[in-house]
């Protein structure tokens, strides 16, 4: 299958761990506290919107709150291929470290070890 | 602040006008979620920091939405747009003549605009180069005599060094002071042999603190110890004309000017920019003009204004306070002279960067604002001239198109949907012009530094100015050129047109005509400048200057000879004079201290003894050997020349000078004393004669006031010469001088070349105009085509109809050419009103100038015509001598 970005691993992620609560506003939040990265209100439905059209994400209509002045909100939703595509970022992540050698490991300044990663 | 518990309810609102613009730019599917995202975030924000903060943010925020908003603007829509683009190339390409017309039309005015941005741009870019140019000013005065106010770049040795004392605003001020004519330059080369050069490029004598504040770039050398006396810098050219080395520092060489001593170079510096108002090319310490002019010390250094003064102005300095203050220093000074002639004056601070546009500029390098706007306002009409015919080629392609429009209408297009296309079209259309404009503008531009004789190398291109620009006109290209098609086409009533065709929809074409003759118009009006200024022009090189200026040749006198008591400079000159008088090919030969059309003069205030001193009239003024008068032709109103033997005190005036003096007539003048410097000068003259007046300048100006003072010698020959063979007489007078002045360079020009260098400004504007009024004809032309074929197309049947109830074909050319007959008539009472003021304004700075007659707008408007008449003649002649079976035969 077609591997995906960084981005859309960061969002497809941030979606994932705000279960019910993965409003557009909400993710742009997440991924500025975790990733220090800012969208803009507007730009952050670019990449949701890529991820709607792949595949990987569905949305649903929230219900409007009197902040937002009656104004619809949209929910997002991993779709079963959202979380194959996570699935196989991983694995394929944790392929590519695992091939790495002892000397690189010492290189990076890490130790197998402390990743908890099985060789 | 809390939220309180009403804010559940009411959250603060964004301000509406915030909202309508995230709705106007936010994409359709997601509109309403993220105006809610807005909102929801600036209710939040409203409630910890206030609405004002949050109305910031909803703004940032929107700014930085933006991008992102058109991005996903165009996805969603990519599939309409790519629809639009595709029947937009699928347009072009149907119609491969007509779209031909329409780019190529648009890409030459874009051309020539986009070339004359740049000449305006390199115009006003003048010493803006220089290191803290924006605290840099020129100290000019300025003096109202009688209500009129004239404002200089001269002032005296003394101002700069008050200044310095005492006014805190200044930084430093400095002086330059130009070499006033040509200079002698005396090398020695390796053999030995003396290199003797008359060098004519400009060098300036200057305070050290000039080379702080003017962007010099030393090549060899250490500007730090320039104003070392005896040491002198070269631009990077002279360098290299003087010297056959790469590093000349330390060479000696030998100057006879103003100074007369030997130098050696200081340093090299790269050649100064072209857009810089003082284009010096040698560099000399001023400390040694001093030391060796003592006139300059006289009157404790206010006597003589043959100095520029320039101040750098501390930071933040007032001017005006700077500028009074440099005023009271003067009036402390002059205060009485002045008072007592009636006469004006304050110092002016100048910003460099505005020193050249200015029209005080005398006889250094001077741009023209005025002919900057016109140019802008002929860049204006040629882009307009290409908007128009792209508006004209549409809208009578409407017939065309009608149908398709119907057709999409019927089948459920929203109107907005159609002016997109349009849009669209019209945006794809002037983007290839636009592309195609900006190759044929690096074309042209060797072109245009050509024609306009500047040195534009800076790449237009590289300047974020310009794609401001080429955005601007390209948007409001797309949005003027498609609008009125796009609104046109759009609102035909399908059923109307799919019924009727396009006849009752669109019998209006009174715009389209309108147009049209706006265009006549522009055209018309920039023929009539165009021939105006080439008129004048032509009257300045031919205009009667009181004497052959063809057939006098100028030499000028030796640049350095070796003398002794014996052998005189004077004496050699007139040895020179008689041999050359031997040869038969030469009439006669006069020497003079200056010559026609040389620029600068020597001048002073003349009065007549007696009377008060508001009668002074300044005066130009040259010394003359006797044979000048015969030579150049002086007609002597009253009294007679100088003789052989002559008073020093003698003088001849012209008729401007005695009118000036207030002489009833020339004879009474004859005998009279005037006092040469003006009121309180013991320097009497008495006048011996008065001749009528020549041009000794240019015509630009009325003839002034000029008197000729008796001398042996001078610095030039004037040879009145035979018209045959003139190369002939030239080298054998170069025979001869070389024999008696070994090694001096032969100098020579005749009379007219050096007034015709007098109007290369006013010839360049003229050229300029003509080339520029030229691509605008070519543009309208190109339009008038694509509108001709249109038309004709349109009326086919009409004409079939008309022929077979017995027209002819003369009947039916001639009422073809009646209709654009009438349009370029109306153009005609539009321009000709407009350019006869315009024109008479232009015509106002020149002192000799042509008459408005008939014939300046009588020409053009018949070459207007006639070019129209050219244009369409193709389609009419088709149309007149059509078949009318098979022109009905048609639907």
């Amino acid at each position: 299958m077609e591997t995906i970005t960084r981005t859309e691993e960061m969002l497809l992620l941030a979606a994932c761990r705000l279960g019910d609560d993965a409003y557009g506003a909400d993710i742009r939040a997440e991924i500025e506290a975790v990733t220090g990265r800012r969208y803009s209100v507007g730009g952050v439905y670019v990449p949701l919107d890529r991820l709607v059209r792949k595949g990987l994400l569905e949305t649903e209509e929230g219900a409007p709150t009197a902040k937002r002045r009656g104004r619809p909100r949209r929910r997002y939703r991993v779709t079963s291929a959202g979380f194959a595509a996570l699935r196989a970022a991983r694995d394929l992540h944790e392929a590519m470290w695992a091939r790495l050698p002892e000397f690189a490991w010492k290189r990076l300044g890490l130790s197998l070890s402390g990743l908890g990663l099985s060789r | 602040m809390d939220p309180t518990p009403n804010a559940e309810q009411h959250p603060p609102e964004p301000p509406r006008w915030a909202e309508r613009l995230v709705a106007v730019f936010a994409p359709l599917p997601d509109r309403e979620v993220v105006l809610g995202d807005f909102a929801e975030g600036f209710a939040d924000r409203a409630l910890d920091d206030g609405p004002a903060l949050a109305t910031r943010w909803y703004v940032g925020q929107f700014v930085r939405s933006l991008p992102s908003f058109l991005l996903r603007g165009s996805l969603t829509r990519s599939i309409m747009l790519g629809t639009y683009v595709r029947l937009a190339l699928r347009h072009i390409r149907k119609r491969p003549s007509y779209s031909a017309l329409n780019i190529g039309g648009l890409a030459i005015a874009m051309a020539v605009c986009l070339l004359i941005f740049q000449y305006v741009a390199f115009e006003q870019s003048y010493d803006r180069h220089h290191p803290e140019a924006e605290r840099l000013y020129r100290v000019d005065a300025q003096r109202t005599v009688d209500g009129e106010t004239g404002q200089g770049q001269h002032s005296p040795y003394a101002l700069a060094v008050e200044i310095n004392a005492t006014v805190p605003e200044v930084d430093v001020a400095f002086r330059v002071h130009p070499n006033y004519g040509p200079m002698t330059v005396i090398l020695q080369d390796e053999a030995g042999e003396r290199r003797i050069i008359r060098e004519e490029e400009s060098a300036y004598y200057v305070d050290s603190a000039f080379v702080d504040h003017f962007a010099l770039d030393a090549l060899h050398g250490n500007l730090g110890s320039f104003g070392t006396p005896g040491t002198l810098w070269l631009s990077e050219t002279l360098a290299a004309k003087y010297f056959d080395m790469e590093n000349p520092v330390g060479e000696p060489l030998e100057i006879r000017s103003w100074v007369r001593r030997d130098y050696s170079v200081g340093g090299v510096y790269a050649d100064m920019p072209g857009n810089s108002h003082l284009q010096a090319e040698m560099l000399l310490p001023l400390y040694d003009l001093l030391t060796t002019n003592p006139q300059y010390a006289e009157n404790d250094g206010w006597g003589w204004t043959n100095f520029m003064t320039y101040a750098s102005l501390e930071p933040n300095a007032s001017v005006a306070e700077a500028a009074a203050k440099a005023t009271d220093i003067a009036m402390e000074v002059y205060g009485e002279d002045l008072a007592e002639n009636g006469t004006e004056m304050r110092y002016v601070f100048l910003p460099v960067a505005d020193a050249y546009l200015t029209e005080s500029n005398g006889w250094l390098p001077t741009g023209d604002p005025g002919m900057l706007r016109v140019f802008g306002l002929v860049a204006l009409f040629i882009l307009v001239i290409a908007w128009v015919n792209y508006v004209n080629l549409t809208t009578a392609r409407a017939m065309e198109r009608a149908r398709e429009v119907g057709v999409r209408k019927a089948s459920g297009a929203f109107r907005r949907q159609l002016v997109s296309q349009f849009l669209v079209e019209a945006t794809l259309v002037n983007s290839i012009a636009l592309g195609l404009a900006m190759g044929l503008a690096a074309l042209g531009l060797p072109l245009l530094n050509r024609l306009a004789g500047t040195e534009i190398t800076f790449a237009i291109w590289a300047q974020p100015s310009f794609w401001a620009i080429a955005l601007l006109v390209l948007v409001l290209g797309a949005i003027l050129a498609s609008l009125y098609p796009a609104f046109v086409l759009s609102s035909f009533r399908p059923i109307t047109v799919l019924k009727d065709g396009l006849g009752t929809a669109f019998s209006k074409d009174r715009l389209r005509r309108a147009l049209v003759v706006f265009q006549f118009a522009a055209s018309l009006a920039l023929l009539i400048g165009t021939y105006a200024v080439y008129q004048q022009v032509q009257h300045l090189r031919t205009i009667d200057l009181g004497y052959e200026a063809d057939r006098l040749l100028l030499v000028s006198g030796p640049s350095a000879v070796e003398t002794d008591s014996v052998n005189t400079r004077t004496g050699m000159m007139q040895a020179l004079a008689q041999r050359i008088e031997q040869q038969s090919a030469v009439q006669g030969v006069a020497m003079s201290d200056n010559v026609p059309g040389n620029g600068y003069n020597w001048g002073t205030s003349i009065l007549r003894s007696g009377a008060p001193a508001t009668e002074e009239v300044y005066a130009t003024g040259v010394w003359i050997s006797a044979e000048f008068a015969e030579v150049y032709g002086l007609t002597f109103v009253a009294g007679r020349n100088f003789g052989d033997a002559f008073s020093e005190s003698d003088l001849v005036l012209n008729r401007a000078a005695v009118d000036g003096l207030g002489f009833e007539s020339p004879e009474l003048a004859i005998g009279q004393v005037i006092l040469m410097g003006g009121a309180g000068s013991d320097n009497e003259a008495t006048i011996v004669g008065v001749v009528e007046n020549i041009y000794w300048a240019s015509a630009h100006e009325e003839i002034a006031p000029f008197f000729f003072f008796p001398r042996h010698g001078g610095a030039w020959f004037t040879l009145r010469v035979a018209s045959e063979d003139l190369g002939g007489t030239i080298a054998s007078v170069r025979a001869s001088f070389e024999e008696v002045f070994p090694g001096n360079p032969f100098e020579y020009r005749f009379v007219d070349e050096q007034f015709n260098q007098l109007y290369e400004a006013d010839r360049r504007f003229g050229t300029l105009f003509g080339v520029f009024a030229g691509f605008a004809l070519v543009v309208a032309c190109l339009g008038l085509v694509g509108l001709a074929a249109y038309t004709a197309g349109q009326r086919t049947k009409e004409m079939g109809v008309r022929k077979v109830l017995g027209a002819k074909p003369t009947e039916i050319a001639r009422l073809l050419f009646t209709d654009i007959g009438k349009l370029v008539a109306l153009a005609l009472v539009i321009a000709v009103p407009l350019m006869a003021w315009g024109v008479g304004r232009w015509l106002e700075d020149y002192a000799a100038r042509i008459d408005l007659s008939v014939g300046l707008f009588l020409w053009p408007a018949i070459a207007v015509l006639l070019l129209a008449l050219g244009t369409v003649s193709y389609h009419t002649v088709r149309l007149a001598l059509i078949d009318p079976a098979r022109a009905l035969r048609r639907d």
